[in-house]
């Protein structure tokens, strides 16, 4: 290969490689840099048009701070359990959907995929205002409870964490059903019809032949929907209540509320550490996952 | 064994309205029915309502002495395998052969070895029965979905175009091994195939089918040696097709030769089939001879292949032995037409 053919790929791959250098990997330095300085409030020099943080002052300070906080640990801990439970949740709602999708016929299966795109369409804060009225004591969902006598007061599905939950679903769930809907689409169905003519039932075929031929998808979309819902700010921040804060929400609370920029700094490298831990757990399961369905090529 | 009897079956689709247009069909015991048709006549189609793949619009479907019209194709105990064979992906040869009788409930020592039996039939080494489908050839996968579909004890084989993707020579020695396959299960056979030879090879009797419409059903011989139509004798390959332009008592007039008649009713627009096996070259003008010309030569091993375009401006094709003098392009016959090599066709049924 001459030396022109062997950069071509560059080429073409510059302008995202200096996107993600510039406005990820750089940032995510200065967030490093930003978390080993000394910390304490407003006073002492952050902000704009000043520096952010004062030369010669790498310490480890916040860290030590961090580590013997009950709250970041607290605050730590609803977020891995948020983010476990809205990937559980997701996966168990969104694969019968896209298995349903799946199974539509040409038209209205665009139709169906158009209705889950749209829920993306809308700003993030639109929707989960839209669902802090229905989930409210008099919104439409709590109307319908009592008026069924299903109960007789108003349930707290707001300002609680089963109202994180719920809007934090909302958000990744579209991503969950689009990915296990197009590793879906990569099923054969030839094989269903063969899988039945064999004597397999409906869900006999389902459990011998989607399933494992789905795993591999099953696997992204289960990273995907817990990279997602791990990194929870919006839905937290308006549906939760105070003991419902997830480490996106304290960090913006520590940079903008209390200007301790090293604090927030080193919670966002602990989000970091946090999701990176969890996504390398994770590939041990999905491994099995991709090697157990025997779809060699591709995530999806 | 169970036989087939299909009744009357409909079946259409938006844009092919009569996809299967009132087929009946019987199948025998134990023998191998060749479906033969060009792409898009409806077999495929035929081949997934016996299956259970499709319900048909009206008609139904008996195997054995069951009306399985209503039953999913998991209850009607019929193994298919398909054009692109199907063979799961995550599983290799042997559990892809075991995988019928896995879901019937045999046990795992019994159908391991039922499905090793199988795979002995159509010859797959033990080293390849470890393997799954992507570390397969075509055939030794066609091979795997053969033994997957008769495993489990079908009442019925049904195969879809199977050596469609498969190159010539490992057709032809796939298909001398799925008739001592078949014979070996005696399982009744339905096979679909759009390959006039394979059908003539294969098929016990075969069926042709045009249009959604079962044209004639017979014995290989019967249909290649009297087609009931034009259809199918235009579908065989009888290239010698000419329709009958004049009815006369005792002479008829086709490809503007004038000729005997031959014996029984003949109405204008039956067609003459003209044997090229039979008919006669000659370099020299005759009585009840026509002129022509060759127009192409072509060598067919055992003999020479000459198209021949009459005065009339019709072309005949005529066979002519290997060692006879040879005629070139370009040379001016008479073509002799002896009564054997006459056949008369039914007017197309359109």
């Amino acid at each position: 290969m001459s030396k022109r053919q062997r950069l071509t790929p560059w080429f073409w791959a510059a302008p995202s490689l200096i996107l993600l250098l510039g406005l990820l990997l750089w940032p995510a330095l200065q967030l490093i840099r930003l978390s080993l300085c000394e910390g304490g409030g407003g006073q002492s020099g952050f902000g704009i048009g000043g520096s952010f943080y004062k030369p010669g002052t790498w310490t480890l300070a916040v860290y030590g701070g961090l580590g013997a906080d009950r709250y970041f640990w607290d605050i730590l801990g609803f977020t891995v359990w948020l983010g476990l439970v809205v990937t559980l949740v997701c996966i168990l709602l969104a694969y019968p959907t896209a298995h349903f999708i799946w199974q539509l016929p040409g038209k209205r299966k665009a139709v169906a995929l158009g209705a889950v795109i749209v829920t993306k369409l809308s700003s993030l804060l639109v929707t989960i205002y839209g669902l802090k009225l229905i989930l409210g004591d008099y919104g439409p969902v709590n109307q319908f409870l009592q008026w069924t006598g299903l109960t007789h007061r108003p349930l707290m599905l707001h300002d609680s964490a089963a109202g994180v939950v719920i809007g934090e679903t909302l958000l990744v769930i579209p991503y969950t059903i689009l990915l296990l809907w197009a590793g879906l689409e990569r099923v054969d169905r030839t094989l269903l019809a063969a899988a039945r003519g064999l004597g397999a039932g409906p869900l006999r075929a389902f459990t011998n032949v989607t399933l494992p031929l789905s795993l591999p998808a099953l696997a992204t979309a289960t990273l995907v929907s817990l990279i997602w819902a791990l990194g929870a700010f919006i839905s937290p921040y308006l549906l939760g209540s105070p003991q419902e804060i997830t480490l996106a929400v304290d960090v913006q609370r520590q940079m903008f509320e209390n200007l301790n920029w090293p604090r927030g700094a080193a919670e966002g490298v602990g989000m970091l550490v946090t999701i990176s831990i969890l996504a390398t757990l994770y590939a041990i399961p999905h491994r099995w996952l991709i090697q157990h369905s025997g779809v060699k090529e591709g995530l999806a | 064994m169970a036989s087939v009897r299909l009744e009357n079956l409909k079946c259409s689709f938006s844009g092919v309205p009569q996809a299967v247009d009132d087929v009946s069909l019987e199948l025998f015991s134990g023998e191998l029915f060749c479906l033969l048709g060009p792409s898009g006549c409806g077999k495929s189609t035929l081949l997934r309502l016996i299956g259970g793949y499709l319900a048909p619009e009206a008609g139904r479907v008996w195997i054995g002495d069951a009306d399985v019209t209503a039953q999913p194709p998991e209850l009607r105990n019929t193994g298919m395998v398909f054009q692109n064979y199907a063979l799961f992906p995550h599983l290799n040869a042997l559990e892809n052969v075991a995988f019928g009788l896995k879901v019937k409930g045999v046990r795992k020592s019994e159908r391991i070895a039922k499905a090793e039996e199988m795979l002995d039939w159509v010859g797959l080494t033990a080293d390849e029965r470890r393997r799954r489908p992507s570390q397969l050839s075509g055939g030794q996968q066609q091979r795997v979905a053969l033994a997957r579909a008769l495993a489990f004890g079908p009442n019925l084989l049904m195969l879809d175009e199977p050596f469609a993707n498969l190159d010539r020579l490992l057709r032809e020695r796939l298909r001398e091994e799925l008739k001592q396959v078949q014979r070996r299960s005696q399982t009744t056979t339905i096979l679909v195939t759009h390959d006039r030879e394979e059908a003539l090879a294969l098929g016990d009797r075969i069926g042709v089918m045009h249009r959604g419409r079962l044209l004639q059903v017979g014995s290989p011989e019967e249909v290649y040696r009297s087609p009931a139509s034009s259809t199918v004798a235009d579908f065989l390959g009888h290239r010698n097709l000419f329709e009958i332009t004049k009815v006369e008592p005792d002479r008829i007039e086709a490809a503007g030769a004038i000729l005997p008649k031959p014996s029984g009713a003949i109405v204008p627009r039956d067609h003459l089939l003209l044997w090229p096996n039979q008919l006669k070259l000659h370099r020299e003008r005759g009585t009840e001879r026509f002129e022509g010309t060759v127009t192409q030569s072509q060598f067919a091993g055992t003999h020479l292949v000459l198209t021949v375009t009459l005065r009339s401006g019709a072309t005949l094709e005529a066979w002519r032995e290997l060692g006879q003098d040879s005629l070139a392009s370009g040379d001016t016959v008479w073509v002799e037409i002896p009564a054997a090599a006459v056949s008369v066709v039914k007017q197309a049924d359109e």
